[in-house]
């Protein structure tokens, strides 16, 4: 009689980690095991723009147009990562470029408003994105990185096979950095600053174009 | 039994937080918005007045060039036109009347408005431009504009068959409509939409010296002729062939009938305005 109610609490509480599992799929992919806790956060620090995740090119001049613009900073992430047991958790961490989806061409930006008919639509793989770290823990760290033209494409900002802890306090480990930590312990290897850049030449359709970068982190 | 119930389902419920704990799967969404403003820049970085002072009887006769008077460059986001257009107050006001403003008059004849003797009505046309570089600057994969500003002045005698050099002039339209006829000059790209330059700018050109899209610098010629009848004015806008005042043309102005033997322009001071417009492929 006890043992037997006992099973049913068992069974449902197994019912609800499939539900958050398959949320967990849909957002972020390729979760396979459950070690860890994690607690990220993000915010923006765009001036004026302080915790709206909204980041808004405008070119609106020749040398814009040339040279481009490079928003610094513009995205800190800052993660808490727990072990649950065992000492084995282990994660990635990766951004994806998303247009929106179908019917929309698969490379190209979502058209918000068209200017003109001249020059080509901009294509996903147009904007630019830097991770840096103050412990270069990502492979990526401090160089540009483009996605690809596609709807969906990611960039890997962590995914290191073997399991690497936290370096010491405010200390690096002085690899890619994928075990349980804190920004607040361990910042140099558990926040991320994103740069954005878009140099848009001369030769693109005039417009209003509009986008989204997904971080996602997974065990 | 109640209590065994109870603790049994408090540690089912701790089961349960620490499950949805455990997956560690979250994310957050940056938007990125991108706003292209269409920009389209020229600039002339040389004067703005440029007078033609004729005192000379040789200066009639072969007329005034002025070289590079007006240099042009170019920086456009978008496919681009550059035309010229030649205009004046009374263009402006009235687009069929295709003439230069009459400020003052020197000596003491008077003007006529029909027959023989001086008028204070001369033809934007007579005003002649030449282009540098005088490659065809047109990117358009079949391009079918015919007339840019891109060759040689005529002589200075005689009178012209052909106007290949004399100032666009719109007529019975506003000097700011682009025309829409391939046989019209323009500087770059043309009539239409399969006559276009592509977007660039004159800051990043690297090709040699005359063989840019984005630099352009503008000759100018005015002969009066002796008489004073203009020679050279002309246009092929419109059914006007011919705005001489010696010639016996359809008329260039609804001020005056002009075209007559024994016309001649009167002395005096006479201003027109040229635009450069740069517009975006249309």
């Amino acid at each position: 009689m006890y043992s037997s109610k006992i099973s049913i609490c068992f069974i449902i509480s197994m019912m609800l980690l499939n539900v958050f599992y398959i949320q967990g799929q849909a957002k972020c992919d390729d979760l396979t095991r459950s070690n860890c806790d994690a607690f990220p956060l993000s915010r923006l620090l765009l001036p004026n723009q302080q915790n709206a995740q909204l980041i808004e090119f405008e070119f609106d001049n020749i040398s814009e147009y040339q040279a481009g613009k490079t928003y610094y900073g513009s995205t800190l992430l800052r993660l808490i990562v727990s072990d649950t047991a065992n000492n084995d958790c282990i994660w990635k961490l990766k951004m994806h470029i998303t247009n929106g989806g179908a019917p929309l061409p698969t490379q190209e930006w979502e058209t918000i408003a068209t200017y003109g008919s001249s020059g080509a639509k901009p294509q996903l793989d147009l904007i630019q994105v830097r991770v840096t770290n103050s412990c270069q823990s990502s492979p990526l760290n401090g160089s540009w990185q483009t996605f690809a033209a596609v709807d969906n494409a990611d960039i890997t900002i962590i995914d290191n096979a073997f399991p690497t802890p936290a370096g010491t306090l405010y200390g690096c480990s002085g690899g890619e950095t994928n075990g349980e930590g804190s920004y607040l312990t361990n910042p140099g290897e558990f926040s991320f600053s994103i740069d954005y850049r878009i140099i848009p030449g001369l030769t693109k359709t005039p417009g209003k174009y509009e986008m989204a970068i997904k971080f996602c982190i997974t065990e | 039994m109640k209590n065994f119930i109870k603790g049994s389902m408090v540690a089912a419920a701790m089961l349960m937080g620490a499950s949805s704990f455990a997956q560690i799967a979250d994310e957050n969404n940056v938007t990125v918005t991108m706003e292209l403003v269409p920009v389209l820049q020229l600039n002339m970085n040389t004067t703005d007045q440029i007078s033609f002072v004729f005192d000379e009887i040789p200066e009639y006769i072969g007329g005034i060039t002025k070289y590079g008077a007006t240099i042009l460059t170019v920086s456009s986001t978008v496919n681009w036109d550059l035309f010229a257009s030649g205009t004046s107050g009374v263009h402006n006001a009235n687009p069929l009347n295709r003439q230069w403003d009459f400020v003052v008059g020197y000596g003491p004849s008077t003007a006529v408005t029909t027959g023989v003797g001086s008028r204070e009505v001369l033809p934007l046309t007579a005003l002649e431009l030449r282009q540098f570089p005088s490659t065809t600057v047109n990117n358009g994969a079949t391009p079918t504009q015919a007339a840019y500003y891109n060759t040689a002045f005529s002589a200075a005698l005689g009178t012209a068959g052909t106007w290949p050099n004399n100032i666009y002039v719109t007529s019975g339209v506003s000097p700011y409509t682009p025309s829409t006829d391939v046989n019209d000059p323009y500087i770059a790209g043309g009539a239409g939409l399969v006559n276009y330059v592509d977007g660039g700018t004159y800051l990043t050109q690297t090709g040699s010296v005359g063989n840019t899209n984005y630099y352009f610098v503008i000759d100018y010629r005015i002969v009066p002729g002796l008489p004073a009848i203009f020679p050279k004015a002309g246009t092929t806008v419109g059914t006007d062939a011919s705005h001489t005042l010696g010639a016996t043309g359809a008329a260039f102005s609804t001020n005056a009938a002009v075209g007559i033997a024994g016309a001649y322009a009167r002395p005096g001071v006479y201003t027109m305005n040229v635009k450069y417009l740069l517009i975006e492929n249309q």
